[in-house]
């Protein structure tokens, strides 16, 4: 509770500050939107010619890619300002301050900031979905609450996967494997069938990108049911579980760099 | 004392990346495996076609475009020369670099090649995998031999473009979200998610004349049979014409950007 007061204090005094610049706000809105676009365009285009595509419609991919894009406002809106910042505060010992200070450190460091510049990119991502389910996805009440749970899933996961991809720049000087977190995201662009089944089998069961946006999305028009949630859930648990145990490692490893 | 010739200070300053670059190499060979857009695409164009070719594109023709697409992507920097530059005057080092006998854009293009020179194998080894599991279909070997002067063009041309964009940083402030929109565009219109010639008409014809497609889309259309060598020599007389055009305007552009940088801290 006290660290999510202070994370909540926190994220108010960020957008306090952000309030100060109103165009940084515009200009990150058209960025947002130009972004989206560049995003949805390959669906797009593969639809000007087909009207299927490996067994998905365009309004289908469509709400994959709000799942997805919804993702990305995660990353840029959440984790690239706090894990960006990592490898400079092992490297200045700026740390220390957080492993010091009460409550889950964890949390402090990945989650402390926030770029509200690109929290269009969430409002974005919110009327793409509204949209292709406006355009021809058929939803029931129930699949959009099962379907929100699986996308607060998603956040959990995407959270998970670029702390673990940070975390090795805490014993290791100017080593970070943010590549592991881009291809991970960028995977969850387009349903994971469209991999073949075998690669599709590896990013559900092994490296489980389909949680990122797919079964979210087949959630929400029920091509997925309450297993899928359930399997959501647990992989949700299970990366926080691991993302903490790496975490204890590689702080009890950490020398400090202003002892 | 005469000031050194290009040649020589090219060689000096990628001996001196290489080494640099060197320290990093494994996080720098490892961090191709993150660059899977090109992989996505071909997924997603390789399910729309499962039925059939696609305005005469078939399904192993998109494998080796989108493999060689791996490659052309990983062999451009002006990415690296947009976002090299622009810290460099908000962070005030350029400074440092104004007062060296050889342009500042010269470093950072160094640096670019001793980080594909890294890079690059491993892309080329992704590339022939692909296309060789997948059954991607190629194009004759004059395609190939024309592919190689069309892609040098497209770099210098590409180099161009993240150089201008880079320049922004010299005026604006804020010159990143600018910086990125031209990333973007440099995707669509270059051929990264689609081969241009199944873009909307107008879309394509744009995209079929400008040099952000001589780097990464016609390369890899060349290769995969897609466009014939005929196509080839109009790119690189389009290229030759644009290269000329865009030294003209950065040479321009340069010396009334230099005059706005002012030094930053201390």
């Amino acid at each position: 509770m006290l660290t999510l007061r202070a994370l909540l204090a926190g994220w108010r005094a960020e957008l306090a500050a952000a309030a100060e610049y109103r165009g940084d706000l515009v200009v990150g809105t058209l960025v947002s939107a130009v972004w989206l676009a560049l995003a949805v365009i390959p669906a797009v285009i593969v639809f000007t010619h087909v009207n299927i595509a490996s067994g998905w419609t365009l309004e289908r991919l469509l709400l994959v890619q709000a799942v997805w894009y919804l993702m990305d406002g995660v990353l840029w809106i959440v984790m690239q300002p706090n894990l960006w910042a990592l490898g400079e505060q092992v490297r200045s010992g700026d740390l220390d301050f957080y492993l010091l200070q009460p409550g889950s450190a964890l949390a402090r460091t990945t989650l402390t900031r926030i770029r509200p510049g690109d929290l269009p990119k969430a409002a974005f991502a919110v009327a793409l979905a509204v949209f292709a389910i406006v355009r021809g996805v058929d939803v029931d009440a129930a699949g959009i609450a099962f379907g929100l749970v699986a996308v607060g899933c998603a956040v959990v996961l995407m959270w998970a996967i670029a702390v673990l991809s940070h975390l090795p720049a805490i014993t290791a000087v100017q080593f970070e494997a943010s590549f592991a977190m881009h291809a991970a995201h960028n995977l969850a662009r387009i349903p994971v069938s469209f991999y073949g089944r075998l690669v599709s089998t590896i990013l559900t069961f092994v490296v489980p990108v389909a949680f990122l946006s797919t079964i979210p999305a087949e959630i929400f028009f029920g091509a997925s049911g309450v297993r899928e949630l359930a399997g959501a859930v647990g992989v949700a648990a299970g990366a926080i579980a691991v993302t903490a145990a790496v975490w204890k490692r590689q702080v009890s490893r950490y020398t400090g760099a202003t002892a | 004392m005469t000031a050194p010739s290009l040649p020589r200070i090219y060689g000096a300053l990628v001996r001196g990346e290489l080494i640099a670059t060197s320290g990093y190499r494994a996080n720098l060979i490892v961090s191709i495996v993150g660059w899977v857009i090109p992989f996505v695409m071909l997924a997603l164009w390789r399910g729309a076609a499962e039925d059939g070719a696609i305005e005469g594109v078939t399904a192993g023709q998109f494998t080796s475009y989108f493999a060689l697409i791996l490659l052309t992507t990983t062999l451009s920097f002006s990415a690296h020369l947009i976002y090299g530059f622009t810290p460099l005057v908000h962070e005030g080092r350029l400074a440092d670099y104004l007062v060296r006998p050889y342009h500042p854009f010269h470093n950072l293009i160094a640096g670019g090649a001793a980080r594909v020179a890294f890079r690059a194998p491993v892309a080329a080894v992704f590339c022939i995998g692909v296309i060789t599991i997948l059954g991607g279909a190629l194009g004759g070997w004059r395609n190939a031999v024309i592919a190689i002067p069309v892609w040098i063009i497209g770099a210098l041309t590409s180099g161009y473009l993240g150089a201008l964009a880079g320049s922004l940083a010299l005026w604006v402030t804020k010159a990143y979200a600018v910086q990125s929109l031209v990333i973007g565009t440099e995707g669509l219109l270059g051929g990264l998610y689609a081969p241009i010639a199944l873009l909307p008409g107008w879309l394509e014809v744009v995209a079929r004349h400008t040099p952000f497609w001589f780097q990464i889309g016609a390369p890899a259309e060349l290769m995969a049979g897609m466009i014939g060598p005929g196509d080839g020599l109009q790119v690189i007389a389009e290229g030759v014409v644009w290269l000329v055009v865009l030294h003209v305007v950065f040479r321009t552009v340069w010396r009334r950007g230099v005059t706005q940088y002012e030094l930053v801290g201390g």
